[in-house]
């Protein structure tokens, strides 16, 4: 033991030695970078490095072809940093320590960055020399303002300009087999829905030796909101702004849960729970056994968004379970509501990029963002290199095929590449714009998505002699452009009463519709009444007043309000 | 002062136990007793004598000081308004609002009545289970065992509560392991979905932390153990006490300080139970049972940037901790249990 | 020395085997998650087997990232380096509180205990090391932590246990302070120095905080659990701030379940070897008995 003792200590003085020499040596490094660091032109031999902070951002290095490409154009490298582990006090401390990276990301706290003065209003760039900002924006520049006593623009970006829609992000969602077993038939409303789930469901009552499941939520964390709250809103025919109701005429937002409308979607629910058609388990289980569910192919029906299932359809795609996917389905409350699921909100505006008060590289940093608005920028960003990623076959662009193939299926391709990864949240244009040759200047198309079906699908959608899912949806035209964009969206001033009253709301809302769901149907409307109170209580009206001035105040901003 | 004459006469107000050893070790330690010069004589006399404990013991209270008092001037913020790009003596002042806010906030004593509900569950059952598994532990014959065990059973320590949740709740679903058994033994007819019982919350809560925790609290005791000494064991044993016996009456007195210790400072700490594991097994169903004080300030404070809301909650914790370790303390130096500082 | 097993014995072994199935269940379960296949998984009910053995999930995580091993060192460093700091900080503090003649005793006692419960926050104490100049700088692994109040008054109620008739005569003997402190205290403490050990390594090792608000500027200072946390970056969402469109770029983020737990092994395995290498001083009687020999 004495022997192995001392041989530790060793061990011990060695690493003691190392660690002494290698902090000798890194101070030194670091300080010869700081020298170096002095201004000067950028050129790609000799590129500037902007720190970039990206509220959304991602382990990544800015080193893959694309990311080579746009040093070389612009003489600019970026150095990523982002909140590890979903920190949110970035940005507070951001603030408080005065280091500001050069470009900023915020979200939606970009309102305390401009309140602490660290981030420059971006006004006179645009107009001295954002040519390409200016042609991206055009006459939605307006949305891209600060607020109606600050009219002034911080930031750029985030999401795109003019977009098409050719796909629902989800909603609700039905079994093809339960399409195809009933005979396709013609799915609206909750009624039918239900009454699907329910033949079907006596038909089958165990797949593939399994119990079936008609209807299964994930509400026992924060997709409660994906999967109880907004169907909600949706089956009452409202347009997705978070947890309020907006009249896109008038302004007036109403906090969605007062509405008798979602009333009589839980009540729904509830119903269904007490017919055993609701899984049991939707407020408690946990997302991966919501998953493992799904991917067995038992459970009939959901309301969910596509990216939150995509786990469990890649999996019943690979065990050969097609008919086991999903189909997605105007369905609402009644003939009297339309499903807002292909809405164009227009540009949202709000969130963007914005360039740090400290940073010693404002123009480099601003000529940047400029360009990346650039036709040549957005077709590099979305399309790759021309020869390694596509190639112009009878003057179009046409993705290399197994560039296709790996950005469908291969998650790290976009990483790997760059293809793809500099669009959000840097000024985009979005999927339904055009380039001066009146190419698409994005990748994605109709056709694409179309193409990407699995053969149930395909097959389903002949049976109802459609081409796509949206066929069968309110189309984008009917239901008119947002003038309003999209609540949620909005920068709540922290600490004010509508976000703490908003914030009660939410909490007490998941709770009180939870509970009433899995009550008995007798006490069903007593449970909502209570809750409606307990609402009034804690001055929702207060909070239904705030948003309001919000909505108008955006839409006088935007000057959409006439 | 008067601190160490309570611990003196403490002392000698012991009560006695039937190990004569034991007597014998805590009659040794009187040598402070022996040390202690009239309080008249000078602090600076005292110091003197004692300069390798100041050299030892100053570097420390300066660290201290920086590390640990400076920040604390940070709590200026909880009567301002507080905007992180001034200063925290440029704020505005608001006194004592974000205090009043807090107590007018009705969901703020259910998160009070729950973090001290699971904390005192916590602090029974985590201290019990892990005294008695370093107990039984250590009286393991089999030492294969008692080496694997003991590795073995601290493993949960490093796992984080997001997997432990998540096991815990996949083993109580509706057709997990839990409910398979009952149902086959037929001491249930239904499954009972376990995780939508508000009363049962608190008890789901304690137990995944005892299970999670037990083995990585008992290593403390487990090292007090093996500080006993052995031959305290065997004149018990010539004494032909059983082995039950010798737990009580010879190991569990011997670690009775560092149990007495622990139990202090884990009363102080009542109050900070965190939130994460409450917040990863609770769901809407339970919240009324599962929300703490800790999610409370996460969610209403800092998570909405209300800094000084937020350092009002730390401010208020901080004061109840601190009452209760100075009640505790008391409390043990007066029947002579041992002390905290 | 042979002695009949008794039904206690036998009740008690089959008890631990008992608890060993129970506490090992968790880790065989991620273990066998990090080695199944990540689609697999999804499908769920994988318990301490894996159904598609794969190594493709630790392949991933070592392909992603060029910078674990250096990560890895460093972590074993300030682990090292922090821990023997911080037992040195820990044992001469708790014994100079040990000692209840000492003039500062009441004084510095309370000074620690109170720092068990009281905390500025993180923005002052971020000003704090900002303004010390630590930041990007090895040291804010080591300064920081230095002292743990609980970890010095476990140290010291196991001082106070010990018998203190050898401490007075070294007195008597004429040693000083520093000597009875070196020479006595810290040989019959080492039970507790090695679990006092255990406590600052796995500290050192699991944070990946300060290493993210303080030293993230400096390359050469990361660690592993800060590498790791950047390849889980398990989005930690707040119910607050959640809607479709935010909501869809953090479900992109986050990582199936399968690398979850590749990364889990990685992060823990080197830290649980500490252990047992430990785990020879919980002999019972070993102090003792060295001491009086």
């Amino acid at each position: 033991m004495k022997r192995k003792l001392s041989n530790w200590a060793l061990f011990l003085i060695f690493l003691l030695g190392f660690f002494v020499l290698a902090a000798c040596s890194d101070s030194e490094t670091g300080q010869g970078d700081d020298q170096s660091d002095k201004k000067e032109e950028p050129s790609a031999e000799d590129p500037i490095t902007l720190s970039f902070f990206s509220a959304d951002g991602t382990e990544k290095e800015f080193n893959d072809p694309v990311a080579q490409k746009i040093t070389e154009e612009t003489g600019i490298k970026l150095e990523l940093d982002y909140p590890v582990g979903g920190n949110d006090e970035a940005i507070p401390l951001m603030i408080a320590s005065g280091d500001y990276p050069d470009l900023i990301f915020a979200k939606g706290d970009i309102g305390k960055l401009i309140e602490a003065g660290g981030v420059i209003k971006l006004d006179d760039l645009i107009e001295e020399k954002g040519e390409n900002l200016k042609a991206m924006y055009g006459d939605q520049i307006n949305r891209l303002r600060n607020s109606i006593e600050d009219p002034s623009i911080y930031t750029v970006g985030t999401y795109g300009v003019e977009n098409a829609y050719w796909e629902t992000s989800g909603t609700f969602q039905i079994q093809l087999d339960v399409l195809r077993e009933l005979g396709y038939p013609e799915i609206k409303t909750l009624e039918d829905f239900e009454a699907a789930l329910t033949e079907y469901y006596e038909k089958y009552p165990e797949i593939d030796g399994q119990k079936t499941i008609p209807l299964s939520l994930l509400g026992s964390d924060w997709r409660w909101l994906i999967t109880v709250g907004d169907p909600a809103g949706f089956a009452a025919g409202l347009a997705g702004d978070g947890q309020w109701a907006v009249d896109d005429e008038t302004g007036e937002a109403t906090y969605k849960f007062l509405l008798p409308e979602l009333k009589e979607y839980f009540k729904w629910l509830n119903g269904l729970n007490a017919k055993g058609l609701l899984d049991p388990e939707s407020f408690t289980q946990t997302y991966d056994t919501y998953i493992s569910k799904l991917s067995s192919g038992r459970v009939l029906s959901v309301a969910d968004q596509n990216w939150d299932f995509a786990d469990a359809d890649k999996a019943l795609v690979a065990d050969g379970k097609e008919w086991r996917t999903y189909a997605p389905l105007p369905v609402t409350l009644g003939e009297g509501y339309k499903s807002q699921s292909l809405k164009n909100y227009g540009f949202s505006g709000g969130w963007g990029i914005a360039i740090s008060s400290t940073s010693e590289y404002q123009e480099e940093a601003f000529e940047f963002l400029d360009w990346m608005a650039s036709e040549e920028a957005q077709i590099l960003v979305n399309w790759g290199i021309e020869g390694e990623n596509y190639d112009i076959v009878d003057g179009k662009r046409v993705m290399q095929e197994d560039d296709r193939e790996r950005m469908n299926n291969d998650k790290d391709y976009s990483k790997e590449t760059g293809v793809g990864y500099y669009i959000y949240p840097f000024p985009q244009w979005g999927n339904g714009a055009v380039d001066s040759t009146g190419q698409p200047i994005t990748p994605n198309s109709e056709e694409q998505i179309i193409e990407n079906f699995n053969t149930a699908e395909k097959e389903v959608l002949e049976e109802y002699e459609m081409e796509n899912w949206i066929d069968c949806f309110p189309s984008t035209e009917e239901l008119g452009i947002s003038k309003h964009g999209q609540a949620f969206n909005y920068t709540i001033p922290a600490g004010s009463d509508l976000q703490i009253i908003q914030q009660k709301a939410d909490d007490l809302t998941e709770q009180r519709i939870t509970q009433a769901i899995l009550g008995d149907p007798a006490d069903f409307d007593k449970a909502w009444d209570d809750m409606i109170a307990e609402l009034e209580a804690m001055n929702i009206s207060k909070a239904n007043e705030e948003m309001t001035k919000m909505v108008q105040d955006t839409m006088e901003l935007w000057g959409t309000n006439e | 002062m008067s601190r160490e004459n309570n611990s003196a006469s403490a002392q000698s107000n012991l009560p006695e136990t039937s190990s004569p050893v034991e007597r014998q070790i805590r009659i040794g330690s009187g040598i402070t007793k022996n040390n202690k010069k009239p309080y008249t004589k000078s602090f600076w006399k005292r110091a003197s004598k004692q300069k390798a404990l100041l050299l030892m013991s100053i570097p420390f209270v300066i660290w201290l000081l920086v590390f640990k008092y400076i920040p604390i001037a940070g709590w200026v913020m909880a009567f301002q308004d507080y905007k992180p790009q001034f200063g925290f003596f440029e704020q505005e002042w608001v006194g004592w609002k974000h205090f009043k806010d807090l107590f007018n906030e009705p969901m703020f004593y259910t998160a009070l009545e729950n973090t001290l509900g699971m904390g005192i569950l916590g602090l029974v059952f985590g201290t019990v289970s892990a005294i008695v598994f370093a107990l039984l532990l250590n009286e393991l014959r089999f030492l294969t065992l008692k080496k694997w065990t003991q590795t073995i059973s601290y493993l949960p320590h490093f796992v984080s509560w997001v997997i432990v949740a998540n096991i815990v709740i996949t083993m109580l679903s509706q057709e997990g392991i839990f409910n398979n058994i009952l149902v086959g033994l037929g001491i249930i007819d239904q499954p009972i979905n376990y995780m939508a019982k508000p009363e049962m919350f608190w008890g789901i809560v304690t137990l995944s932390d005892v299970w999670k925790e037990t083995g990585w609290n008992a290593i403390i005791y487990l090292a007090a153990m093996a500080g006993v000494d052995p031959q305290l064991y065997e004149a018990a044993k010539v004494d032909g006490a059983s082995r039950i016996r010798q737990m009580w009456h010879i190991t569990l007195p011997s670690i009775r300080a560092v149990i007495i210790v622990l139990l202090i400072l884990n009363i102080g700490n009542l109050i900070n139970i965190g939130f994460e594991k409450q917040m990863l097994l609770g769901n809407n169903i339970v919240m009324e049972k599962a929300l703490v004080i800790d999610l409370y300030a996460l969610d209403y404070g800092i998570g909405m940037f209300r800094y000084s809301f937020g350092t009002a909650i730390g401010i208020f914790k901080s004061v109840i901790s601190v009452i209760l370790i100075l009640i505790c303390n008391s409390v043990a130096k007066r029947i002579g249990e041992g002390r905290v500082f | 020395m042979k002695k009949k097993w008794t039904v206690f014995d036998i009740v008690l072994t089959i008890f631990m085997a008992f608890v060993i199935v129970v506490t090992l269940y968790p880790f065989l379960n991620i273990l066998a998650i990090s080695l199944n296949d990540a689609v697999d998984t999804a499908r769920g009910g994988i318990h301490i087997w894996p159904r598609e053995f794969t190594l493709a999930n630790y392949q991933e995580i070592f392909g992603s990232n060029d910078l674990l091993f250096q990560a890895f060192l460093m972590s074993i460093i300030r682990t090292v380096v922090g821990t023997i700091t911080g037992i040195i900080a820990s044992t001469m503090l708790a014994y100079t509180l040990s000692r209840k003649d000492f003039v500062l005793n009441g004084f510095v006692g309370l000074l620690l205990v109170l720092t068990m419960f009281i905390s500025g926050g993180l923005i002052p104490e971020y000003m704090l090391i900002r303004n010390l100049g630590l930041i990007n700088d090895f040291s804010v692994y080591i300064l920081p932590m230095l002292l743990t109040a609980f970890n010095v008054i476990v140290i010291r109620s196991f001082m106070d246990n010990l018998p203190v008739a050898l401490e007075e005569s070294a007195k008597i003997d004429g040693a000083n302070d520093f000597v009875i402190f070196s020479k006595i205290i810290i040989p019959l403490c080492m039970p507790v120095i090695a679990t006092i050990a255990l406590f600052l390594a796995v500290a050192q090792w699991n944070s990946w905080f300060d290493t993210y608000l303080y030293a993230r500027g400096n390359e050469a200072l990361t660690t592993l659990q800060f590498e790791l946390m950047k390849i889980l970056d398990n989005a930690n969402i707040s119910s607050g701030d959640i809607n479709s469109q935010n909501a869809e770029v953090i479900a992109g983020k986050t990582n199936p379940q399968s690398i979850k737990m590749a990364i889990t092994i990685i992060a823990t395995v080197p830290i649980l070897l500490v252990y047992p290498f430990l785990q020879k001083y919980f002999v019972t009687g070993l102090t003792l008995g060295a001491v009086k020999s």
